[in-house]
Order: C-alpha cells, then structure tokens, then sequence
C-alpha cells in the first residue's frame, strides 16, 4: 500500500511539473494591439513543438491578460502586482516606465540574456531602439514595437481650400524642411472654420500623455539634462508653449476648450468624420479607425496626410515622438529565463511584423523591413518616413510626476489663464513636488 | 451578562480593529514618511503636513470640497430626499412606492455604468444626449463638463444620494402615530400646517442623522467625480478626498496622499462635532421621560 502511495506520489509530480505556466500581463490599451499577449501564446505554441520534436517531457503556458483600459489602471495594477509580488512573470509597459522600475529593483537587467540570444535575435533589432531601453546603462527591456505621431491633416479640406494636388502632396516636406510652421498651420485652421469647411482646426489627446512633448520641440523647449539626470523647466522657453495652447483655446480658438476631457470615442468620430483639420495622433489611430470607427484603408488614405509635428516660425525643428512598448521581467520571476525565451520567440519577425500591422506599430527588427507586409501597408511606410524625425522621452524615475505637473499647466493655460502666470504656477508646483530633481531656469 | 456581551460583540470589534483602527494609524504613520513607488518607510517628520500648507492647490480644492459637499447635501441627500418623502406619502401608498422605487434606480446602476452614463449625456460634441437633443431643435453644442463641471458633478451624486434619505425619512414619516394627522385634519390644519407642526419635528433626529452622516460621506466620496471629470476641467471639481486619491495613485507620493488624508479626517471629526453640538445630541441620548410598558 505505501508503495503504491509513493508511486501515486511521484506519478503526480511528474504529471503536474509537465506544464510550466508563465503568466504575461500586457497592455494596449488600444484594442487592435492584442498580439502583444497573442504574440507569447504563439511563442508559447513554437516552443512546445521543439520540445516535443526533442522528447522533453515539460510543456510551457502561457497565461495572463490584455488590458485595454488605460494606461494609468494598468500600471497601478503593475505596481501593486511588483510590491504583492504576485506570480507574473513577464510584463510589457512603455519603455519610460523603466527608470522608475529598474531603480525600486522590481524589473531584472537583461543585458546577460539579450547577450545570449544576440546571434539568433537582437542583433536584428533597429539599434536607436536600444536606446529606450536602457537605465544606468543597462538592459531592462526588449522593444516590442515603436511607432510615430504623425500630424494627421485632412487634405480633402485644404482641397477645399483651393490647394492644388501638387500644393498638397508638398505639404509634409515642406512641414518636415520646416517651410510650413505651426503659425502657418493655425492661419489655414482658422481660414478652414471661417469658411465653415470644419468644425474644428486642431484636436490633440484628451489626456495626460506624452504626445505634448512633440509642441516643446517645435518651441525649442528642454525638458531633461541628461547629464545630471534633471529634468529642466526653462521659463521663458516654456512661456511660448503655454502661450501656444492658451492661444488655440481662447484666442485663435480652433481647438474647443473643452478638449481636456472629452472621450477618446468622440474625438476619433469627430477625426475620421471629416469634422477637424488637424489631428495629433499615432500610427496606431490608422488601425483604431479601421478597426472601432468603420473606416477603410482607401478612405483613410483619401482623407489623411501625413507629417511630422511643425515647429514654430522661430524656434525648435519639426518632430515627433516614439514611445516604444516592451517587454520586461519582474525580478521577483521564478523563471526568468524561460520568460526572455519566450520573448526571444516572440521578436520572431513574422510575429512582430502581424503586430505592426494589425495594430498600426512600425516594425523593429530590420528584417521585417524586407517583408511583403512591410511593402503593402500605407502607414507603416509613411510612419517610417517620420523616424527620423524621431526622439524619446526621458527613462527618469520621476518622468510621471514631471509630465502630471507639465499636463496641470496645459489644462490651466487652455482653461484661460494667461501663459506667464501658468508658467509661475508650473514652475512653483514643480519645485515643491519635485524639489532638488528639477532645475527651474528663470531666464 | 456582560461575558456574553463581550462574545457577542468581538467579532465586530475584530473587524473594526482590522479594518478601521490598524488602517488608520497606518496612514498616520505613513503620513510623517515620503514613500513613493518604492515603497520605502523614510520618515521625514513634518515635511508632508508643511507641504500642504504651501500647497497652492489646497485652497481651491477646500473651496470645492465644501462647494460640492455641502450643495449636494441641501439640494439632495437632504432637501430632495426630505422633499420627496414628504410629497410619496401624502399620496396613496401605491404611488409613493412607485416614485420611491424610480429615485432607487440609480443607487442600483454599478458605479461606473452610472458615471458612464452621465458623459454620453453631457458629451461634448453632437453624440452626446443632450447636445444630439439640442442639435434637433437647430441649436450649436455646448460644452457642458466645461461650462458647469460642479453643477453636473453635484446633480450626478445627488441623485444617488437622494435615495438614502429619503428611505430614512420614508420610514421615520411612516411611523408617526397616524393619531396625531387625524387630529390636525379635524382641527383644520392644511398640508403645510401639518408638515410643519407635526411632520418636521418628529423626524428631527433622522435628519440630524442623515446630515451628519451624508456630510461625512461627501467629504470622502470621489468616484463620480473621478468618473465624469477627473477634478477638471482645471481643479474646478477637484476636491479634497480626490486631490488625495491623485497624489496617492497617480502621483504614488504615497506619503503626502496619507498626510492630505489625516487633514480630511481631523476636518471630519470637526465638522461631527459641530453637528452634534448644533442638533443637541445629549438630548437624542437622553432615556424618554416617559417609559411605556
């Protein structure tokens, strides 16, 4: 009898130690960027058939979720999930949540592991990406996608507007060689509504983010010395931005002052309705509107050009953001190398490229740049073209906090208070919350 | 007896001790820390409690805090609800069930799908409710959450908060001797006369209960408007018990979100005595004169 018990015993051990479950929280949160969790099932599918073909009696899971309510839920829920240390063992956020987690120790470096697959692998992947993923120097993350911001201006309005084709299909060039500004831009926005071709000249997101970054550059405003890791609040280069979004709510009024806060879903109705000139969105809108708003790609194609963001008469450059998505390992994982193997095979080129695709990302390995899919989609080309064009917003552990207060100041500024009081407010708040991280500049 | 008392009552006492008394020292204590996201205890004394007082927000978010909480209190959970169980029984009981039960509903709609609900009406463009009415009649949309963001955050709560009281007041009317209105019809008295004279007085306590109790709800509720504006357009319905919400999750400054929360209580239990001073509370205690057996 004990002897069948003790067989029983290590017949169930085996049983149960066949299946390996590595649980994946990820995140769009827009919805057609599902393949972001898909993409490790399917690694997931991959690896089991290796390990099959090799007679190895241990099978991977992959179990977990895609969160597609906002962005602040999920890392909450990401936070609590490091300090509860509940049983996750990979994690995809944006690439600036990596300052923040890499120095409370809650994500694992992975420059030894993305050494040992570099041959096979990360070689490939488009090398400025690197960048975004590194803090103090080392590896917390492995790039999943990337994207643009486009500038989105309805060319069937400026049609209207008596642009000949040629004038139009100049436009992004002449916007990216810096010949078009933002105050050029505001002039046709306000011609557009005067003659009642658009409710709106200029949407931009309803919410925090780090799209409004892409107006400091056009205003030539710093915002991070990278050498003493602060962030930079210069007064008088920020004045010209706030006066900017003071001035498209209460002055040139082609954005509604009540922007800050209207639902995502009404904007995107508004957008691919022809009711709004501009609009200040990503790569991944192009997908979002074909997917959730009805639209088809000819469509979007016959309504939409696509630039970089204008930079003003007398400052910055034109630009636009990247904020590259990525995997990253909690160091509390019991398998962490099994995880970084399944994110290995989740880089496959195919799966990424089904990625890009389906959810309006840009590619980042180059290998998938010689795919057909690669070739046949509009906005991935037109995305690439804005890379250039392209930075990073800082991997500093108080990013989040800056940019609350920097958002503060845009909702006070397009509320009505005038720039140079807004930018006192900014600059008094910045310095009590975050205290010796922030270099206000005063002239 | 007493023993028995004792059993009788520590369940709840546990539950008080693990979920109201440890939660509150706790905050105490992380008041007097500056724990971010890392979760570290560095207590830097009263560092958190100085920073309110520089805080420039702090003063329109108290403004806003008394604004909302005490309109939603007069014009709702206390006037409405009053109002309403007044006029649902003054009519034959079938009816004032079915109004009663209307003004139910939105206590029973789950919190977000209520919040929800209230941005379609007030969307800002042509698919919101109202703006889709208005635009049928050949009237320009209008940006309600920006023109009126505390009228539309005081009329979302109060609808729901409306029900509370008036289930209190309802039950409080109801057990009126029904001697006392067959006297005043007699003598004359009109509906006024008697809700004045009759109904007020003795429903006086249920209304210094409700007051006290919704006053101190209102001061730490924040949902709805987390919901429906998120304290915008620019602070102008941030309150208090949301400022400290902000700070705490969006913000993880974990430290000074517990410090604006030991504020909120001591400003609750300032705003409990007063009550009780104001509605004579040794009185309610007070054993009946007159005991019937």
């Amino acid at each position: 009898m004990k002897k069948l018990a003790v067989l029983l015993l290590i017949f169930g051990v085996i049983i149960f130690a066949k299946d390996i479950t590595i649980t994946a929280w990820t995140v769009g949160p827009d919805n057609p960027s599902f393949y972001r969790f898909d993409n490790l099932k399917t690694a997931a599918d991959r690896l089991n058939k290796m390990l099959e073909a090799a007679g190895a009696d241990v099978r991977v899971k992959v179990d977990g979720f895609f969160d597609t309510t906002d962005w602040s839920e999920f890392k909450q829920k990401l936070l609590f999930g490091f300090q509860s240390k509940k049983k996750f063992d990979i994690l995809c956020s944006g690439h600036d949540d990596i300052g923040a987690w890499a120095e409370a120790g809650y994500i694992m470096p992975l420059d030894d592991l993305v050494k040992k697959y570099w041959k096979e692998t990360y070689y490939d992947i488009i090398p400025s990406l690197w960048e975004s993923v590194k803090y103090k120097g080392k590896i917390y993350g492995i790039p999943q996608d990337t994207e643009a911001r486009p500038f989105y201006i309805n060319k069937q309005v400026l049609k209207k507007l008596g642009w000949s084709d040629a004038e139009i299909n100049a436009l992004p060039e002449k916007i990216a060689k810096g010949e078009f500004t933002l105050e050029d831009f505001v002039k046709v926005a306000r011609e557009a509504m005067d003659k009642g071709l658009v409710k709106w000249g200029l949407f931009h997101r309803p919410k925090k983010g780090i799209d409004y970054f892409q107006v400091f550059t056009s205003f030539g405003a710093d915002f991070y010395d990278e050498k003493q890791a602060k962030f930079v609040f210069n007064k008088e280069q920020m004045m010209r931005v706030y006066d900017f979004f003071y001035k498209l709510t209460n002055v040139w009024k082609i954005t509604p002052n009540s922007m800050i806060g209207t639902p995502w879903s009404s904007i995107h109705k508004e957008v691919t309705s022809g009711n709004v000139l501009a609009w200040m969105g990503g790569t991944w809108n192009w997908a979002e509107w074909k997917r959730d708003y009805g639209k088809t790609e000819k469509e979007l194609e016959d309504m939409f050009l696509i630039a970089p963001f204008p930079k003003s008469k007398n400052y910055g450059r034109p630009n636009t953001l990247s904020h590259p998505v990525v995997y990253m390992i909690p160091a509390h994982t019991k398998y962490p190398e099994l995880a970084f193997l399944l994110i290995t095979l989740a880089t496959a080129p195919d799966l990424n490229m089904r990625h890009a695709v389906e959810s309006g990302h840009l590619p980042i390995r180059w290998q998938e740049t010689v795919l057909p899919e690669y070739h046949k989609d509009f906005i991935m080309q037109q995305g690439t073209k804005l890379l250039p064009y392209s930075g990073f917003i800082p991997n500093d552990s108080k990013f989040d906090l800056f940019n609350t207060i920097i958002f503060e100041g845009i909702q006070w500024a397009e509320g009505g208070q005038d720039a140079k009081t807004v930018v006192n407010l900014v600059a008094m708040r910045l310095k009590s919350q975050l205290k010796d991280k922030v270099i206000i500049v005063e002239k | 007896m007493k023993k028995t008392a004792w059993i009788f009552l520590s369940p709840m006492l546990v539950m008080v001790t693990i979920f109201f008394f440890i939660p509150v020292i706790l905050t105490i204590v992380l008041s007097f820390t500056d724990m971010d996201y890392q979760f570290q205890w560095n207590f830097v004394g009263f560092s958190n409690f100085k920073d309110i007082a520089t805080d420039f927000i702090i003063p329109k978010v108290t403004t806003n805090t008394l604004i909302y909480t005490f309109t939603t209190l007069g014009l709702f959970n206390v006037g409405s609800a009053l109002l309403i169980s007044l006029l649902t029984t003054s009519i034959p009981d079938k009816w004032g069930g079915f109004f009663r039960t209307l003004w139910m509903l939105p206590r029973l709609t789950p919190s977000v799908v209520y919040g929800l609900l209230w941005l379609w009406i007030f969307d800002p463009t042509e698919h919101g409710l109202l703006n889709f009415m208005r635009m049928s009649m050949g009237l320009p949309p209008q940006n309600w959450l920006y023109r009126a963001p505390m009228f539309i955050v005081v009329v979302a709560n109060g609808f729901i908060g409306a029900s509370m009281g008036m289930l209190i007041f309802t039950a409080a009317i109801k057990a009126i001797p029904i001697d006392y209105y067959r006297a005043a019809l007699l003598d004359g008295a009109s509906w006024w006369m008697i809700t004045r004279k009759i109904t007020l007085p003795l429903i006086k306590w249920q209304v210094l209960f409700v007051t006290a109790y919704q006053t101190l709800s209102l001061l730490t509720s924040f949902e709805y408007i987390l919901i429906i504006t998120d304290g915008g357009p620019v602070f102008r319905t941030e309150v208090w018990s949301l400022y400290t919400y902000h700070m705490a999750f969006s913000n993880y400054r974990f430290g000074y979100g517990a410090a604006l929360s030991v504020v909120l209580v001591i400003m609750g239990i300032i705003f409990a005595i007063a009550y009780l001073r104001l509605f004579k509370f040794e009185a309610l205690m007070q054993k009946p004169k007159v005991e019937v057996d």
